[in-house]
């Protein structure tokens, strides 16, 4: 099949592995013949497995993609005869193909059942199929039994003491009591848990593990699922996904379940205790004043619908309240108005006992980064709905502390770590008042598929995460969300 | 950007209608809200008409609203429930408001008549902790003190909501009264297997014997588990861990529990046990066990004798015979999600 093309996504050079994976933001990607004698005329489209991903195609302009073509194949492209390695690509941009009219994405449901097929423009027969993924982060409550065992593998193998380092527990570290101040309360909330999510995405994808067949599995298309706390959940809170407390609150799974090995570790604690100790009650049944059906299992009491109060928001009130960056993200609590952070995050947490209701040990609970996913999921739709955007990363109605924060003894809404220009913590190492006393997690992980942010990210790097205001593929974080696309542009 | 224009597209504008159209429902509710307020905050009408209303009222935003509300809050000779609802409506101001804060946590700990006000203000205290981090950290010591205050209130459940954000703090006083209620049966706070939890924590070496007593003589089967579970680190409980494990009329999920127990004290004796439960015993009942014990190998076995390369793995059985075992027991009679699990354990090797 292979008639000496080669086709390379997101790195040119070819020195990374796992690199063939796109969201709905345009990635670089070549083409070239391997040993060519001649000039050859060749057309891409989608020649992926039945039911998988499917890609749009935008031509390449001095390095960027022309935004203002996208389609679903690229005709004609010339591919030179130039033995020259460095010289012979060409260049062309992919995305995955997001359905405009319906809302629906050709996402992935597992690793490479996407293809770009490069035809004969002449014969139009087949001449290679490079396999990749359009991967983005998916709804907890509709994934596959496949998607959520792999999840629950690659969590579960960061929870484990992998010698000299324990990757969940660095992560439960930066999210302690003693570092609460830096994080929350102030507008770097969702900014920060936007790279604190994606720290932990990019542990998982860069996870590797040896099989017996000599084979290595990869978990470089796992992304972290998002519960939606605005609708039931019922496959979420099921033995063999996030489980179920009995009547003790302790959390139960199936025997085949990862997580029956979940440890804990909480904050300060220094003896690691194995097995299914995880806690996660549903806190206030008896409450008279909010009463919690059992059988609606994924609803937590605090993000119910149907009363309008600080307990109670709904996703409609959450997007829609505001349309700039600072009542949205904190409210106004002068006037009893609740922000994002307060409603429905803070109701979504107390709903229940154990870990995840206290921000110092939520993330020993791994429901805590499907519940920020969701978070984080919010603020892009904000984002995305609000009219004008909320993209640009100077643009108070995006966010609203531009510049440099000050100095300080403790952290405050006006110190450093909370304004644009700022670096954030722990990435940056800053371990100096006001900062947190403790930084030596190391930068940001970083990404084969995407540059940005690089190992000490700013703060405005996190707003214009996919790139809709920069229209700059350098700029794309390398998440997305299925249900909320980047939108493509028309000439003045 | 300037350079583009964008149009919104089918979806966009879809998403807009639905919001429209959820905004006029918002609207309505709105109304409704503001006639449920009035009623609610109307001290002449029946309670049951009031408490009907606090149902769709919402949060209060009129200045005079929020000042009726809280009256009602602080009269004590409003009904308990209509002061809990008065103040969640204002919940929002304890988040900005250091003397409302200061309110919020003498409601709590004087968690008057059934605890339905002391509830609605330490859940307010509790979306505190989360988005006011800086004023919350101004009143730990008194917000303390009044979970310390009512641990002993009547009120179930929020007697178990102080103590467990007690414990997480690692506080002595809980610590000790968790104890207690463990050691003195007949005067619990809270069911043994929630207090053991709780004390899970911040465990001390002298929880241990209550433990020990617990597992041994349970006041009911949660209780054990989470008891046997919390042994690893204790040495004197070694060998009844061993023994739990290998007992093979102990309750299944007591042996896995006593397994997760013991590896973190003996790491190579509870990967041999798992592996000659697997492998020597017998019957469809013990699949779910084999599954789990298979599953704990998985991501634990590996790390058991990695930790100590020094010592001389005990080794009843080899890995070579256990993986032909495993094999065997692939083709015989089984539950399809332990032989998944045989692959999964297969593979990983």
């Amino acid at each position: 099949m292979n008639q000496g093309i080669i086709i390379r996504i997101n790195d040119r050079a070819g020195t990374k592995k796992h690199t063939d994976y796109v969201g709905w933001g345009p990635r670089p990607a070549w083409v070239r013949q391997i040993s060519p004698t001649s000039t050859l005329s060749v057309t891409l489209r989608n020649n992926g497995l039945l039911n998988g991903g499917r890609v749009t195609f935008f031509p390449s302009i001095n390095g960027r993609p022309d935004m203002l073509s996208p389609s679903n194949q690229l005709s004609n492209i010339t591919l030179p005869a130039s033995s020259d390695q460095e010289t012979n690509w060409v260049q062309f941009f992919i995305a995955g193909e997001f359905n405009q009219t319906t809302g629906r994405g050709a996402v992935s449901s597992r690793d490479k059942d996407t293809g770009v097929g490069v035809y004969d423009s002449s014969t139009n027969a087949l001449l290679y199929t490079k396999s990749l993924m359009v991967r983005v982060r998916k709804n907890a409550n509709r994934l596959t039994a496949t998607e959520r065992r792999d999840f629950l593998e690659a969590i579960m193998i960061l929870n484990t003491n992998q010698g000299v380092t324990f990757p969940w527990k660095n992560l439960q570290d930066m999210h302690l009591p003693t570092t609460s101040r830096e994080i929350h309360g102030r507008s770097c909330f969702l900014p920060w848990h936007r790279a604190y999510l994606l720290n932990l995405e990019r542990d998982i994808q860069a996870l590797e593990v040896s099989q017996s067949n000599g084979t290595v599995k990869s978990y470089a298309h796992v992304t972290i699922p998002y519960w939606d706390f605005f609708t039931t959940a019922q496959n979420m809170f099921t033995r063999d996904f996030l489980g179920f407390p009995d009547s003790a609150g302790v959390v139960q799974f199936n025997a085949s379940n990862p997580l029956i090995n979940w440890q804990t570790n909480l904050s300060g604690t220094d003896v690691v205790i194995l097995g299914p100790k995880l806690r996660r009650a549903h806190r206030l049944q008896n409450s008279s004043s909010f009463p919690w059906n059992p059988s609606n299992t994924g609803t937590p009491i605090f993000t119910l619908g149907g009363q309008w109060s600080t307990f109670t928001r709904t996703q409609n009130g959450t997007i829609n309240d505001y349309s700039d960056y600072r009542r949205f993200a904190l409210g106004v609590s002068s006037s009893n108005l609740p922000g994002l952070e307060t409603s429905p995050h803070g109701g979504a947490h107390v709903s229940w006992g154990g870990p995840i209701m206290r921000v110092g040990w939520s993330p020993a609970d791994p429901l805590f980064f499907m519940l920020h996913c969701n978070i984080d999921r919010l603020w892009t739709m904000w984002q995305w709905l609000t009219p004008g955007y909320r993209f640009n990363p100077s643009d108070t109605n995006s966010y609203d502390r531009q510049g440099f924060g000050g100095t300080g003894t403790v952290p405050s809404s006006s110190t450093k770590g909370n304004y644009t220009e700022d670096t954030l913590w722990p990435w940056d190492g800053d371990d100096q008042a006001p900062r947190p006393s403790q930084a030596n997690w190391g930068g940001l992980p970083a990404s084969p598929t995407v540059s940005a942010p690089g190992p000490i990210p700013r703060l405005k790097q996190m707003i214009d995460y996919h790139a809709q205001y920069s229209q700059n593929p350098a700029d794309h974080l390398g998440f997305d969300y299925e249900d909320i696309p980047l939108d493509y542009p028309r000439r003045n | 950007m300037s350079e583009y224009t964008y149009q919104d597209s089918e979806y966009k504008k879809r998403l807009r209608n639905e919001v429209l159209e959820k905004s006029i429902t918002v609207a309505e509710q709105k109304k409704q809200a503001v006639n449920a307020r009035k009623i609610f905050l109307n001290t002449t009408k029946p309670i049951d008409e009031r408490l009907e209303a606090a149902k769709s009222m919402g949060n209060f935003t009129e200045p005079a609203d929020i000042k009726k509300a809280l009256a009602i809050f602080r009269d004590e000779n409003q009904p308990e429930i209509i002061r809990s609802y008065a103040f969640s409506s204002v919940a929002g101001l304890v988040l900005s408001d250091e003397a409302l804060m200061q309110d919020a946590i003498d409601a709590l700990k004087a968690g008057e008549g059934e605890g339905q006000i002391a509830l609605s203000a330490l859940r307010i205290l509790q979306l505190a902790e989360i988005s006011s981090p800086d004023m919350m950290e101004r009143h730990t010591a008194s917000f303390k003190d009044a979970l310390r205050t009512v641990v002993d209130h009547k009120n179930k459940n929020l007697r178990s909501i102080a103590l467990e954000i007690l414990a997480m703090e690692k506080d002595e006083f809980a610590q000790r009264r968790l104890l207690e209620s463990l050691e003195n049966k007949g005067e619990e706070l809270i069911e043994p297997e929630v207090a053991i939890q709780f004390l899970a924590y911040d465990l001390h070496a002298n929880y241990y014997p209550v433990l020990r007593q617990i597992a041994q003589n349970p006041p009911n089967q949660i209780a054990k588990r989470e008891a046997l579970r919390n042994l690893g680190t204790d040495v004197e409980s070694k060998d009844m861990l061993l023994e739990t494990v290998m007992n093979p009329e102990e309750d299944p999920e007591m042996r896995h529990a006593a397994v997760t127990a013991l590896i973190t004290q003996a790491p190579e004796l509870a990967v041999d046990s798992s592996k000659r439960i697997i492998i020597e015993e017998n019957g469809e009942h013990l699949d779910e066990l084999k599954t789990a014990l298979l599953n704990t190998l998985v991501y634990t076995e590996k790390r058991a004798t990695s930790d100590r390369p020094e010592n001389l793995f005990l080794e009843t059985v080899s890995a070579e015979s256990f993986n032909q075992e495993l094999q065997r027991l692939k083709v015989s009679p089984g539950s399809a999600e332990l032989k998944e699990m045989i692959d999964i354990y297969l593979n990983n090797r």
